[in-house]
């Protein structure tokens, strides 16, 4: 009888069998060690991505504050509003147009287009603030049109618009710093932004129950600038003056600056614009240039017009300094002893050097000047021959050690490097007129950052405009303390210098920018544009003050004025003279004022009302007034200038004593271009009081502007304002 | 034969009888089946019980968490509609304007120097002698009478 298997084949087929099973498994086991050992991140990654939604969650943008922590820039959240065309039903378009094209101010056109589109996200408008985002969810609502969203997003306000926008910047559409501190300091700002990471279903839809984790975005840190708020206002309204006033054709800047510590107190360019609407031109002249192209070059026009607008002219732009370069010319002969004390020039009007003519400002020539005499003059043969003295090394090594070679590293982008003459290509002809600050170009920054060195006892200090970082509770984490670059000149140098820059303003060239009761240096220059028009001019003035010590610098450059004058010590000195006679109180120096200026200042008018003529007039005479009696009648019933209004000593105050006598009036003469003395004889004459303002030394002194218009009638006594400028002061 | 029987001394051995003990069984079938099912119910209660409030809680927990992730973004955006405002108050607040009302809307003017009185306190020079130094010569005599009593009484 046949038995079953024998124990050899059961072996056997059981080796096959498993042999069978190996060889046919494994391919796939061989595949999942693959898989699962070496490509499993490949895979994890494919699975999250299939699986997960993974939406980004803004962090708040830092806040930049002035040095006093009022906000300059904050951010708040607003609202994109998108819908999903595909899934608005057909008998609700018109319905969704409507309304959102109402509620958002847009063009039902426009929202029609986005309708339209055949997609499931299609963006209606960004930036949409919380009355208008709870408009939308209250018209989604009550319409019950799902396919309306609103997703979070974040703006950047800047609340006072134009103010310092050239140093603030703005941000991008992704609140990304483009310009000014927003982009410098954009990696502080921005913060860290947060996720929500949640499983999605088949069709992407978010499903926010299961699997959802939430990481909380960091806030951005604040800034604290060095920045004064009402410095940066006093900046700001005298250069807007200046430009309208001088019918500037390329643009009016400033800088405030602390001499001791580099700290930018304050710093504009006008024209400038508004940080809250980067891309909409302001300047009505940009305007008119845009208005003037064809459309085929309006885009790149529109360009160019945007980059001038945002560009810090302060640090972007290079020029001829002109004669404020005769400060660190001075220097550089102080400190290399080569002016002799009893050195003396004689100025014919002009030098010659090495075949070439070169001209004074003054064609008649200054005469016999000390070096004194020469530096308020501002005679260029003179500083040729101080040049000549210092020699091209030492000249290039001063030029180098104050900074002109190299940027400043002040923290703000786009900031240039001059142009200039090394010691190699310096030649007589080019160092002379690197002497009196022509051929040589060099930023604004880098000009007051050296001058600031020749009064603060030689000192080259580091220009900065931020002085803390914060966290996102306002804690400092860190602060930027004032670097010490180098020292450059001597603190006898320094205080020569002081010393020069004083007279300067006493009975210089710098007159219009004299102050009554305060110590104010200062140096004009008048630079000729070499590579543009040969009547463009830059006028610039810079100032010190207070002179006993000085705490701040003050630099106005005027880039092509089209008005009565386009010298420095004309225009821009005026203008020096304005923001300091606004920062200096504000800083807390008072005035100090000379006897001589004691006497010259402005008496208030009291009150002769109902007064007996007589008394009336040993009351004013007390006050060094004269008076003008009206009338026959027994009191004073009307005076002219009323009471509490200001004029100067000896002025007319003019009593009525009648009703029939009080409408007395008399026309405003013009008195633009007149003398002191011809100023006042000519008001006196018309029956007017005069007040005076502007610069009242250094004679030769002339209307510039007057308070009341030509030819137009007032009561006689009125007091008119007259402001004066020194025509003397050119250069 | 021997003198005694032996056997009568030998222990007795005293041979128990083993009765079965009989176990009274009593008829329980019914009362365990209902304990059991009490126990049963009982017990299933208290699991449902506590899956229940398991899943109670997890759902308060869930609502609760919605709630706060709603009130915080509601507050996130009234915070954000907070600072829209302020910088709205900001711009109509700004130097400029308040400089610009000022002048225009109330006629205010800058501080004139004239509004400020100026008080020469310079004095002449004046010589001022000093006094002798008799205060000094009299604390100095005190001190050292006193110091030569305390050594009378100390007997130095």
């Amino acid at each position: 009888m046949a038995k079953g298997p024998s124990k050899i084949m059961k072996t056997r087929m059981f080796i096959i069998l498993v042999l069978i099973t190996f060889v046919g498994f494994s391919f796939p086991i061989g595949n999942l060690v693959k898989i699962q050992m070496f490509e499993s991140s490949f895979y994890r990654t494919q699975a999250a991505d299939q699986q997960l939604l993974d939406i980004p969650v803004n962090a708040k943008r830092g806040t930049i504050f002035d040095r006093n922590l009022k906000a300059l820039a904050q951010s708040a959240s607003v609202w994109t509003v998108f819908i999903s065309p595909k899934d608005v039903a057909e008998k609700d378009k018109q319905t969704l147009i409507n309304g959102l094209s109402e509620i958002l101010s847009m063009s039902p056109e426009d929202v029609l287009k986005s309708v339209n589109k055949d997609s499931y996200y299609e963006i209606i408008k960004r930036k949409v603030e919380k009355p208008q985002a709870d408009q939308i969810r209250d018209f989604a609502l009550k319409t019950g049109i799902n396919a309306i969203y609103l997703a979070e997003d974040s703006k950047r306000y800047y609340p006072y618009g134009t103010f310092a926008s050239t140093i603030l910047g703005f941000t991008g559409i992704d609140n990304q710093g483009l310009d000014g501190i927003e982009a410098y300091y954009d990696s502080y700002l921005k913060g860290v932004p947060g996720r929500i990471v949640s499983a999605k279903n088949a069709l992407g839809a978010y499903m926010p129950v299961r699997y959802e984790k939430q990481y909380e975005p960091k806030e951005g840190q604040g800034l604290v600038l060095t920045i004064d708020e009402v410095i940066q206002h006093f900046v700001e309204k005298h250069l807007e003056i200046a430009y309208v006033e001088n019918k500037v054709k390329e643009k009016v800047t400033g800088i405030v600056m602390d001499v001791k510590t580099g700290e930018i107190l304050g710093m504009s360019s006008k024209p400038d614009y508004d940080p809250n609407q980067p891309f909409v031109i302001y300047n009505e002249d940009a305007k008119e240039r845009l208005a003037a192209v064809s459309a085929e070059q309006l885009r790149e026009q529109t360009t160019i017009e945007q980059q001038k607008q945002w560009r810090n002219k302060a640090i972007s732009d290079i020029y001829e300094p002109g004669s404020v370069f005769k400060v660190i010319t001075s220097s550089m002969a102080l400190d290399e002893n080569k002016v002799e004390e009893n050195f003396t020039y004689v100025c014919t009007g002009y030098t010659m050097v090495e075949g070439h003519k070169m001209r004074c400002h003054k064609s008649t020539g200054h005469g016999i000047q000390t070096f004194l005499d020469g530096f308020k003059n501002s005679c260029n043969p003179l500083f040729i021959e101080i040049g000549r003295r210092v020699g091209t090394e030492s000249f290039f090594k001063y030029f180098k050690g104050f900074g002109f070679t190299k940027k400043t590293g002040i923290d703000l982008p786009g900031e240039e490097l001059g142009v200039f003459y090394t010691d190699k290509q310096m030649g007589p002809v080019e160092l002379a007129s690197c002497s009196f600050g022509q051929s040589n170009k060099i930023t604004p920054i880098q000009m007051i950052t050296a001058i600031s060195a020749t009064v603060n006892g030689g000192n080259l200090m580091k220009p900065y405009v931020v002085k803390q970082i914060l966290d996102e509770n306002n804690n400092v984490i860190k602060t930027n303390y004032p670097v010490k670059v180098r020292q450059i000149v001597s603190e006898e140098t320094s205080k020569t210098i002081c010393y020069f820059m004083e007279e300067t303003v006493k009975s210089g060239g710098g007159v219009n920018a004299h102050i009554m009761g305060y110590r104010i240096g200062g140096k004009s220059g008048t630079a000729e544009k070499l590579d543009g028009d040969e009547n463009a001019r830059i006028a610039s003035f810079v100032a010190v003050a207070p002179m006993d010590d000085p705490q701040i610098a003050v630099l106005v450059l005027i880039d092509e004025p089209r008005g009565f004058s386009s010298y420095g010590g004309t225009i821009a000195a005026p203008v020096v003279a304005g923001i300091m006679s606004d920062v200096l109180p504000y800083i807390g120096v008072e005035p100090k004022y000379t006897a001589e200026e004691l006497a010259k200042l402005d008496v208030k008018v009291p009150s002769v009302i109902d007064k007996t003529p007589h008394l009336a007039q040993t009351s004013l005479n007390q006050k060094g007034l004269k008076v003008r009696v009206v009338g026959s009648g027994n009191n004073v019933i009307k005076q002219v200038p009323e009471a509490g209004q200001s004029i100067s000593r000896n002025g007319v105050v003019v009593l009525y004593t009648e009703e029939k006598s009080a409408e007395e009036t008399v026309t405003v003469p013009s008195l633009i271009g007149l003398s002191v003395e011809q100023a006042n004889q000519a008001a006196t004459n018309a029956g007017l009081n005069v007040k005076l303002a502007g610069t009242t030394v250094g004679g030769q002194q002339v209307v510039q502007k007057q308070s009341h218009e030509p030819g137009q009638k007032v009561a006689r006594g009125t007091v008119i304002t007259i402001t004066f400028i020194n025509k003397n002061a050119t250069d | 034969m021997e003198a005694y029987n032996l056997e009568l001394f030998a222990p007795k051995q005293i041979n128990y009888e083993v009765k079965e003990k009989l176990k009274v069984i009593e008829n329980t079938s019914e009362k365990t089946s209902k304990r059991m099912v009490f126990q049963f119910v009982v017990l299933a209660g208290v699991v449902l019980a506590t899956v229940f409030m398991l899943i109670y809680n997890q759902v308060a927990i869930t609502e609760a968490a919605n709630k706060i992730t709603g009130l915080n973004k509601e507050l996130a955006a009234l915070q954000s509609d907070q600072t829209r405002i302020e910088m709205q108050i900001e711009n109509k607040m700004s130097i400029k304007k308040i400089e610009e009302y000022a002048t225009e809307q109330l006629g205010l003017v800058k501080l004139e120097n004239y509004q400020i009185k100026y008080v020469d306190i310079t004095k002449e020079d004046k010589i001022e002698i000093a006094s002798p130094k008799l205060d000094n010569d009299l604390q100095k005599g005190f001190l050292s009478v006193f110091q030569k009593f305390k050594e009378y009484i100390a007997g130095n």
